[in-house]
């Protein structure tokens, strides 16, 4: 018997909401999203975690400029705060390597990294994670019930398509979805149109944003992205505030 | 004390074990430790002590057997398999990571014969509960 399992209803006790921020497809910008939603949310005086999921390709490190931050150890694994979140990653253990696992390796490090994290109280507990409906997803359905999906999507067919496989996957597993956020926006309502037609509800949507790629690593540049400006329209939409 | 988070683990799930077969006393716990993950069998037993206490008469009088597992790893690449060893020259950092999360060995070691990554680990990864005796 795999007692790990066991333990990590009680980890997410002190969570008031898990919400996963989750996309069909690679490339939409669901690690900014997560990171920004993050950082917004905590800004707003929330208590807020960030656990990246995406064990192959880990990057909330390098959109918050992680660098020295480590856990530390007192009856588990304490996150250490980054700008105020209390920030959760693989690369705390497999450094800046490559982390090449099959789907059971996926499934037992995450089911490691939610044992032996302790959170505390959280209002928040953003959860970043990887592309499509694999391993990950299909744990965190099983592991955290109480979790919410937050999709990311930009407005090409080759997003939406995924997109429509995820939400029906997430209906028929009955896995709360909090709503869909367009990333990338051009100023067209035919996501919002689409979303509304599959019966989730439209956030709102993430203007390009040509500056964004400079700001990434600096919480000072962060701030003043109107990625943010536009994610905190999405807050207010959540019923976060 | 990661330790104690997995002995944690333990506690609960043979808590709800018991429940499910309408035990009133757990009477025995046999845990298998996979070497790969280095735990501190000392310090993980007193933790198993200390929390079960916490836990009201379903503990009241159990005994832990603790019996520790060789990891035994394969290439899926060769289809070598050999035998992890911490002893195997792996630097402390290294380790360390490992004990949190034995997947990570993938970043860290190959296949000493064809130099993959791409191995599983057969047997002697981390915690698992082998039975639970009560009544």
């Amino acid at each position: 018997m795999d007692p790990r399992p066991y333990v990590i209803g009680k980890r997410m006790k002190g969570v008031r909401r898990v919400i996963a921020v989750a996309a069909g497809k690679g490339g939409v910008g669901k690690s900014s999203v997560a990171s920004l939603l993050a950082l917004e949310l905590s800004r707003r005086g929330y208590r807020v975690g960030l656990m990246d999921l995406d064990l192959y390709g880990p990057s909330d490190h390098v959109v918050l400029g992680v660098r020295e931050a480590r856990p530390g150890e007192d009856k588990g694994v304490i996150p250490p705060e980054v700008s105020g979140i209390k920030f959760m990653s693989i690369i705390y253990y497999s450094g800046n390597m490559p982390f090449a696992s099959r789907g059971v390796g996926i499934g037992n490090s995450i089911t490691e990294l939610l044992a032996i994290t302790r959170w505390g109280n959280l209002d928040f507990l953003i959860l970043d994670m990887p592309p499509g409906f694999g391993d990950a997803t299909l744990d965190v359905i099983r592991l955290i019930p109480k979790t919410e999906f937050l999709i990311v999507s930009t407005a090409s067919k080759l997003s939406t398509e995924t997109v429509k496989k995820l939400i029906g996957m997430l209906k028929e597993k009955r896995v709360g979805v909090a709503g869909l956020i367009e990333n990338m926006g051009a100023g067209s309502h035919v996501l919002m149109n689409q979303t509304k037609a599959l019966g989730i509800p439209f956030l709102g949507s993430i203007k390009y944003d040509k500056n964004f790629e400079q700001s990434l690593g600096s919480e000072e540049k962060l701030l003043k992205t109107s990625f943010l400006k536009d994610i905190g329209g999405i807050v207010s939409n959540l019923g976060m505030v | 004390m990661h330790e104690w988070a997995l002995a944690e683990a333990v506690i609960y799930s043979v808590s709800g074990f018991a429940k499910k077969k309408e035990m009133k006393k757990v009477r025995e716990i046999e845990i298998v430790l996979g070497e790969m993950q280095n735990i501190d069998k000392d310090i993980f037993r007193l933790a198993i002590n200390d929390i079960s206490k916490m836990q009201g008469p379903l503990f009241s009088i159990f005994r832990v057997k603790i019996r520790s597992e060789k990891t035994v790893l394969k290439c899926m690449s060769c289809g070598n398999e050999w035998a992890f060893s911490f002893k195997n020259s792996i630097p402390k950092d290294d380790m360390e990571a490992i004990h949190f999360i034995p997947e990570v060995s993938h970043v860290y070691m190959k296949c000493p014969k064809c130099g993959s990554r791409d191995f599983e680990i057969v047997r002697g990864r981390g915690v698992r509960i082998k039975s639970v005796k009560g009544e």
